[in-house]
């Protein structure tokens, strides 16, 4: 028996007994239904309570009060009122067991107690000592003097005002340690003493960590010169003008902080000026009439950009809201920061377009199989179905097998329509019974990735369909609403330098793709022996070693995590067994006794730097001396490289939002802090001279990495790769220390090494090799 | 709306994006949970904790990593949760008894021409049945969800023992029997 038989015993086992038709949206949708309702309800609690509470002041006082004026914002808290302000008198905390819960902040304004604590000393075995199926933490409250009971406040921002969250919820000093944002009702005003109360720590299974920590902590009056960042709040307007955009209008528009068109409605609704930038929130909203068949869904969430007075594009994030984007069902709120603020007005802040996709009402149709249909055999129907003024058309139906044992056979319905991205799914009113239990009909999805504008959609039988069926057709219509939706802001003018616009990268998607066309040579002077990694179906990868141009390639083992000694002549890897260390003359083999991840060779090709996870190791090449190596962290360790001294190794440990580069010198055990970055996997790779490093990291307003060098203590950055680029975390330094691998993929999957001098940005494809490059020696 | 459309339509409190991750995994999810539960009804349980738990997690999900493995680690263990809590409410039972699934793995000679039929799957069933939730878990992860050794070592690092000794185990008598019938 192999792996693969009881893979297929398992498969076989999981048919019979759940259906292929496992319906789970209905009830889970009415589970979510009961929670929201729930929400909902105590939203309208909260809302009416203040309500009440402010018109029963207002009768007592004669005093009108605003509801819900915000005054400022406190990133780590979100908006506050500056009226009766009051804050932590000072910091909290309580230590047991090595494990330490510190109260940091705490707001109280008329609206809500906003609380933030923070734990140190957590750790990941405890976080897992109670197994993978425990539950994690529980509710904390708030107990006053008199022993009133305060719960938690639904999350609705502040009062129903979307609320940015920025520095909220982090993971201090690495998960399972963490700092925590809490939400109450005000604490009375008379009131100065509270007591926290968490019975069990949000990280933590119960009986793994001190319980029923019990905080008493102090309020005072803000403090005068307390600095809160600015809000600026923008009052919809009762009838949002209706902006047609101009084409080839040149002009910037007219501020506004509202913009309707087509049937949405963009609003500006608050600018946040924080330190290091602003913070945009806003509304998306509209009405069912933007939907031609009347029933549709916005399909993505507001993307807008943000562009500057010389129409230059402004980096932006996605800022998180305290309630989630959806309002309700016809309106979304949005919010985005910049990292500067020393920007070019009028900004425009632009929605170019929403998409949607339309679910126009079901169509139905007859087919009559015959008496004895036989597999294979083909129905040619040409069929039109009209959705949302679109054709779909049925070609064809076709009786196949289905791979499936649990059924029998299959009806492909083979569709076309007159735009790429529709989509449509066929189902059999009355699927035929079944021979197993579980095998209760069928239906289905659909695709097409030859031609985008043909697709085909299947139904499942446990027998040969026949006779007369009926079916329906369910179809989805892509559906773009064109914008632009405009709002403008003018910022204030900030003291500061002039912007400077970042420096290029070496290698941009524009460069990259160029290169897919260009059968450049490899520069002159680069040679030596490569290592790839080929993923041919096994478990695990297929190790390679070849000649830079990919000629003279030699397969070697399966394994992960290959590693070339700095002279060529052996490969380190883990294979199934564990670490190996393979003579690449001789073919001879030898297990170093131990198992881990991310080897790297010293630079004399003596020993070895692993990592495990959560520790890191050196072992002497012939697997003796296997040395573990105090990091004095619980988290994440990833093993980068050697200087060049043999005895100097670094790493990178898993700490706050990202990662820090750290040097460990193995005689003296002496650490060093070098720098932190933002990787969520921790590698980068040192040059064979050790002055520089190559890593990647978060690029502020880009959806993935960029890759970068540096100096080991984070100076003289460069940006290597642009974000767009679909690059891997690894690269790999070449011999000389000039030259770099770049792992870059395509969007199917095809490995496209790049070589590229990070210091002259000259870039080459590997034109030969359509592996990932693990390694390159002389 | 492809995976990474419905992870950031749900990030941005959009339910649809839910309904269509729905689509994606329930099948896969609920047979996953099958597995480990033996009970229909548990799995599917399970698997809609599992996914409220993503609804309520979500914006703590980092993009950037494949979802299916961070989703089906959930479920495996929802359905390990439900599971331990089904079999803390059943009768008593001496404990997790391995025995049953070595004897599985000893059987034999002829299992390989059998894997398709019903007394190889019976005998599975069987051998899965006395297991721990928690090692029916692993055996689930190795052999259904095709997660390595090494993953699976990585994800346990903080709890190593059984499960990690359990495969190795396993992987060992089936080396032995793949070689037997070579030789035959």
């Amino acid at each position: 028996m192999n792996d693969e038989s009881i893979r297929k015993s398992l498969e076989a086992i999981a048919r019979d007994n759940i259906p292929e038709n496992t319906t789970l949206w209905p009830r889970l949708a009415a589970r979510l239904e009961q929670k929201d309702t729930s929400a909902m309800n105590l939203k309208w609690k909260l809302v009416w309570t203040i309500v009440l509470v402010l018109l029963g002041l207002s009768v007592v006082t004669g005093v009108v009060y605003a509801i819900g004026r915000i005054t400022g914002y406190l990133p780590g808290i979100g908006f506050v009122q500056t009226n009766s302000l009051r804050v932590l008198a000072e910091p909290v905390n309580q230590t047991r067991d090595g494990v330490t819960v510190t109260v940091e902040q705490v707001i109280v304004d008329t609206e809500r107690t906003v609380i933030v604590y923070k734990t140190e000393g957590l750790t990941i075995a405890a976080a897992n000592s109670k197994g993978e199926g425990a539950a994690f933490g529980s509710a904390a409250v708030l107990r006053l003097p008199d022993g009133t009971l305060l719960e938690e406040t639904p999350d609705i921002g502040y009062t129903g005002t979307p609320e940015p969250l920025i520095d909220n919820e982090h993971t201090q000093g690495g998960w399972p340690n963490y700092v925590w944002r809490l939400v109450y009702p005000p604490v009375p005003a008379k009131v100065d003493e509270a007591m926290l109360l968490i019975p069990i720590l949000q990280t933590m299974p119960a009986g793994a960590a001190p319980e029923n920590w019990a905080l008493t902590f102090h309020l005072k009056p803000a403090p005068a010169d307390m600095t809160l960042a600015p809000v600026i709040a923008f009052t919809p307007p009762a009838t949002p003008v209706d902006v047609t955009p101009v084409a080839g209008a040149t002009a910037a528009p007219a501020l506004s902080s509202a913009a309707a068109h087509n049937g949405f409605t963009l609003q500006l609704e608050n600018v946040v000026e924080l330190a290091d930038g602003f913070v945009f929130t806003g509304s998306l909203s509209w009405d069912d009439s933007v939907f031609p068949t009347g029933k549709g869904r916005i399909a993505g969430a507001v993307t807008p950009t943000l562009t500057d007075s010389n129409n230059q594009n402004i980096p932006i994030e996605e800022v998180q809201l305290a309630n989630g984007s959806y309002v309700d069902e016809h309106k979304m709120a949005w919010s985005f920061r910049t990292n500067r603020k020393n920007l070019s007005g009028p900004l425009v802040l632009s929605v170019p377009a929403v998409t949607a996709t339309l679910l126009p009402p079901e169509a139905d149709f007859t087919l009559d199989l015959g008496s004895a249909p036989q597999v294979g055999q083909k129905w040619e129907v040409e069929r039109d179905f009209v959705f949302a003024g679109h054709t779909i058309h049925l070609s064809s139906v076709q009786l196949t097998t289905d791979s499936d044992p649990c059924w029998k056979s299959d009806l492909v319905f083979n569709f076309a329509s007159d735009e790429a991205g529709i989509n449509a799914s066929v189902n059999d009113a009355v699927p035929q019974p079944t021979p197993g239990q579980a095998c209760s009909g069928g239906g289905g999805g659909g695709g097409g990735p030859v031609d985008p504008k043909t697709f085909s959609s299947s139904t499942a039988y446990g027998s040969l369909p026949a006779g007369l069926h009926h079916f329906t057709v369910n179809a989805f219509i892509p559906y773009l609403i064109s914008g632009p939706w405009q709002v403008t802001w003018n910022p204030p003018v900030v003291e500061a330098s002039t912007p400077t616009t970042a420096p290029g990268a070496c290698l941009t998607l524009e460069k990259w793709n160029q290169l897919a066309d260009e059968n450049d040579p490899i520069p002159a002077g680069l040679r030596g022996k490569i290592l790839t990694t080929v993923n041919e179906g096994g478990p695990l990868p297929a190790i390679y070693v070849s000649s830079l141009d990919g000629t003279n390639a030699r397969k070697i083992d399966t394994g992960a995590w290959p590693s070339l000694s700095s002279d060529g002549t052996r490969l380190a890897y883990s294979a199934a067994d564990g670490l190996r260390v393979i003579d690449l003359s001789t073919g001879q083999s030898s297990s170093l006794g131990t198992d881990g991840y991310n080897l790297i060779w010293s630079p004399d090709s003596t020993q070895i730097l692993y990592t495990t996870t959560f520790n890191l190791y050196v072992i002497n090449a012939d697997g003796t001396g296997n040395q573990k190596i105090e990091t004095g962290s619980t988290q994440v360790i990833s093993s980068v490289g050697w200087l060049p001294d043999n005895q100097t190794i670094v790493y990178g440990a898993m700490g706050g939002d990202g990662f820090t580069y750290t040097t460990y010198n193995l005689p003296s055990g002496e650490t060093k802090k070098l720098f932190s970055f933002q990787n969520k996997a921790g590698y980068g790779a040192i040059s064979p001279d050790g002055q520089w490093i190559v890593f990647s990291d978060k690029v502020f307003g880009a959806q993935n990495w960029g890759i970068f060098i540096a100096r080991l203590d984070g100076t003289e950055r460069k940006l290597v790769a642009d974000p767009g680029v679909p690059t891997a975390f690894t690269s790999i330094w070449g011999p000389g220390g000039q030259w770099l691998i770049l792992n870059t993929q395509t969007a199917k999957g095809a490995q496209v090494p790049v070589l590229v001098n990070p210091f002259t940005c000259q870039a080459v494809r590997l034109q030969n090799v359509d592996a990932k490059v693990e390694g390159w020696s002389p | 709306m492809d995976e990474h459309d419905a992870i950031r339509r749900l990030k941005s409190g959009d339910i649809g994006g839910l309904e269509c991750l729905v689509e994606l995994y329930q099948v896969r999810a609920v047979r996953t949970a099958f597995l480990v539960t033996h009970d229909a009804a548990q799995a599917e349980d399970a698997v809609q904790d599992a996914f409220l738990q993503i609804y309520r997690s979500i914006r703590h999900y980092d993009q950037d990593r494949p979802f299916a493995a961070w989703f089906m680690r959930s479920v495996v263990n929802a359905a390990v949760k439900a599971a331990q809590k089904a079999a803390r409410q059943a009768p008593a039972r001496s404990g997790p008894d391995d025995s049953s699934l070595e004897d599985w793995l000893a059987a034999g000679e002829s299992v390989e021409q059998q894997v398709e039929s019903a007394e190889l799957q019976q005998q599975v069933w069987e051998a899965m049945r006395n297991l721990s939730p928690r090692q029916r878990a692993a055996i689930v992860q190795r052999y259904f969800l095709d997660k390595s050794e090494k993953e699976i070592a990585a994800e346990l690092e903080a709890a190593p023992g059984t499960v990690k000794w359990l495969l190795h185990a396993a992987r060992k008598n089936l080396r032995a029997l793949l070689s037997e019938r070579t030789k035959k």
